[in-house]
């Protein structure tokens, strides 16, 4: 519907994969230079400048298997390497944690100031890298240009878009679970206290007016017991840094079980200051193809230099209970991926290989993968 | 025991769960008094389901199917009466509005908006109502347009177009004296006489606010807003005589009972509330009931009859409706 909810979309769940990889980076520790390097590379490719420019053009909002394409693509730009079970429990945490942020936004304009919080992280996160950090200004600027005057509803025209994208999601997420934001049949919680949104009163009023326009009675009415609104907070800065208010879109990863999502008083919590390099990919400058995700995976798959030795991260932990980021599902098969990608142009086949299914774990990172990508290379 | 009290009735289930939408919820008597037919959207497909007293029949029809072209994404979808004794179901969607006959099954005409000049907006047809023999739909344009349909076959002509708002129309509301009301994303509501030739009656000026639904009843106009205020103004002087901060959260959907003048809100808050509007005489909206589904966002309730015993809800991911019943 909405021509403007894939740049939203992108930024969100992208934000979110940076959170959840941190976190697993930080779990499995993994050293620290090779953890900056993947964060960096990842936001980096995120933010190339072609690639936001062709986000940001009005169009319909991809279907889940193009999203989750892209996605993979992104998760697999730097040294690391994620098995198909991890990408899946990866996607499905990114999903389900957008879905919830999109889900209770409190208004449909306020999806912007949790846009803001995610790339407020993502500048935190790669902090020190100038030319990352510009184009992440820029992606602001985008922002700024494309949805800060939007009425309230085309913000809900684009929320509308977006919640029919996770439309069915019900899966369940750890953190969400221990935090009752979501209940045991998958549903989040709809909080029947707290702040109403900005422009929103706390019901239990009738206000009377006479001819002229004037108040001549306030008469209030019983709300339920469950019941215990708040006037609404002041509202959040869209400055380029600035007071966000809402919690929505932040790292809940980054303290306890309650996180900053859930206790809305706690400090924003912040990423240490990184100080690393990173060379940008070379742009092909190739005419853009017909669809726009055509050239956005184009954009994804340009050949990257992957200096330093490739390591593999793992999101099923080895005690399911105890880690953050498990989900309460049955693990798949493993598919090797290797994701030493060549230029693709055929991303329906992309797509449809998503869904492989193939058994047993390969020996060499390059045998499965190799499938792949002769499969790519016999379409170009 | 309090008289006002709705009780809980078995839910109708549906194949798959209901899209977030404003208005999503159509409920009319067909043929039969007694048996009540509910539309709802599902992204790409329509849920129809008939309920004749202890039995339902539920099921879903894509309309992609039916159409030679793309319908695009469904924004809506009404059942219609018209004068003539016959029923349609409208949808309304991205690329312009469908017309079926009351089953769904024929497809009677199909209607396509013409493109617009600023690709970075969608264009789509929302708000869908009938009056007399004519079937009214509103575009994010801000036009409505007018079509009206033969009593048999599948004769639909486009009779009028109705230039006001300014702002894509959210809803639109008609009554049996030919009076039809219209409101858009701006908040702004519109009153137009089709008995006479869809004059312009009034307008009342939006703020900003979408005007999400509105609805007709004598001489008052009531619209529900996306910030959770239900409004009350006068039909003859467009002035506004109560406001009432209704919900916590969004509102999607009202409706009214004609023959009581009872209201019905539902939100994102996930609440449903009646309200008893003033008589004659009287200056004081009453909350008469007031009910919670739990975690659900509501976007679509109905009365199921004239005097508001009853009445229907949906919201968005749940795969049923919900019915009560005094």
């Amino acid at each position: 519907m909405s021509l403007r909810a894939l740049p939203i979309l992108f930024l969100n769940l992208g934000g979110e994969m940076l959170y959840i990889l941190d976190q697993r980076l930080r779990a499995q520790t993994i050293p620290e230079e090779k953890a900056r390097k993947v964060k960096l590379d990842i936001v980096g490719m995120m933010m190339n400048r072609r690639f936001m420019e062709e986000l940001f053009k009005p169009q319909e909002t991809y279907p889940k298997r193009s999203m989750r394409t892209v996605f993979d693509r992104l998760a697999h730009a730097s040294i690391m390497r994620l098995n198909a079970t991890s990408m899946d429990k990866l996607y499905d945490l990114m999903t389900m944690a957008v879905k919830y942020q999109l889900y209770i936004c409190p208004r449909p304009s306020d999806i912007l100031l949790l846009t803001l919080n995610h790339l407020d992280a993502l500048r935190e996160l790669t902090n020190g890298d100038s030319d990352v950090v510009q184009n992440i200004d820029a992606v602001y600027g985008f922002l700024m240009q494309n949805y800060a005057t939007l009425s309230a509803g085309q913000w809900q025209l684009i929320r509308l878009t977006l919640l029919r994208f996770f439309q069915d999601m019900h899966t369940k997420v750890s953190i969400f679970l221990k935090g009752n934001v979501q209940n045991e049949n998958g549903w989040f919680v709809v909080s029947k206290s707290g702040p109403v949104p900005n422009g929103t009163e706390v019901p239990g009023t009738v206000r009377y007016f006479n001819d002229s326009g004037q108040e001549v009675a306030s008469v209030a009415f019983p709300l339920s017991q469950s019941c215990s609104y708040q006037p609404a907070t002041k509202p959040g800065s869209l400055d380029i840094r600035g007071d966000r208010v809402t919690r929505l879109g932040c790292n809940m990863y980054l303290v306890s079980p309650g996180g900053p999502l859930l206790s809305p008083d706690q400090p924003k919590a912040t990423q240490q200051k990184e100080e690393t390099k990173q060379s940008n990919p070379s742009i092909d400058s190739e005419a853009s193809a017909a669809a726009g995700l055509k050239l956005l995976t184009h954009l994804l798959g340009i050949e990257k230099k992957t200096s330093g030795s490739v390591f593999r991260l793992s999101l099923v932990g080895e005690d399911d209970d105890s880690d953050e980021t498990s989900l309460l599902v049955q693990p798949q098969q493993v598919l090797e991926i290797n994701a030493s990608h060549k230029r693709s142009e055929e991303l329906t086949r992309i797509m449809d290989d998503l869904s492989i299914t193939q058994t047993a774990p390969s020996v060499g990172e390059k045998d499965k993968g190799d499938e792949l990508l002769d499969l790519m290379d016999s379409c170009s | 025991p309090d008289e006002n009290m709705y009780v809980a009735q078995r839910p109708i289930s549906l194949r798959s769960s209901v899209s977030a939408l404003s208005n999503n919820l159509s409920a009319i008597s067909l043929s039969d008094r007694r048996s009540i037919s509910y539309a709802a959207v599902h992204k790409s497909v329509v849920h129809v389901a008939h309920w004749t007293g202890g039995q339902v029949t539920s099921k879903q029809f894509s309309p992609e199917e039916q159409s030679s072209s793309s319908i695009g994404h469904i924004v809506q979808v009404s059942w219609c009466h018209l004068h003539s004794g016959r029923n349609v179901l409208v949808l309304a969607s991205t690329r312009g509005l469908q017309m079926y006959d009351e089953t769904g099954l024929l497809l009677l005409f199909s209607f396509k908006l013409s493109s617009i000049h600023d690709q970075s907006e969608t264009s789509f047809a929302r708000g869908i109502c009938s009056v007399g023999d004519s079937v009214c739909v509103g575009t994010s344009s801000g036009d409505i347009q007018v079509f009206n349909v033969a009593g048999k076959g599948s004769l639909v002509t486009l009779l009028n177009t109705l230039k006001d708002h300014k702002h894509p129309v959210c809803d639109i509301h008609s009554i049996h004296d030919g009076r039809l009301v219209s409101s858009d994303d701006n908040g702004k509501i519109v009153l137009w006489d089709s008995a006479s030739d869809f004059q312009k009656l009034r307008a009342i000026d939006g703020d900003g606010n979408p005007c999400t639904s509105v609805c007709l009843w004598n001489d008052v106009v009531v619209g529900g807003y996306g910030s959770g205020h239900i409004r009350i103004f006068s039909a003859s002087t467009g002035k506004m005589t109560a406001e009432i901060a209704a919900h916590a959260r969004w509102i999607h959907a009202i409706d009214v009972a004609p023959d009581t003048g009872l209201v019905i809100s539902c939100s994102e808050d996930t609440f449903i509330r009646i309200w008893r509007l003033p008589q004659d005489g009287e200056r004081d909206v009453k909350l008469i009931h007031s009910e919670t589904i739990d975690d659900v966002q509501l976007v679509g309730v109905k009365f199921c009859d004239k005097q508001g015993t009853m009445f229907a809800v949906t919201g968005y991911d749940l795969g049923e409706i919900r019915i009560f019943k005094k």
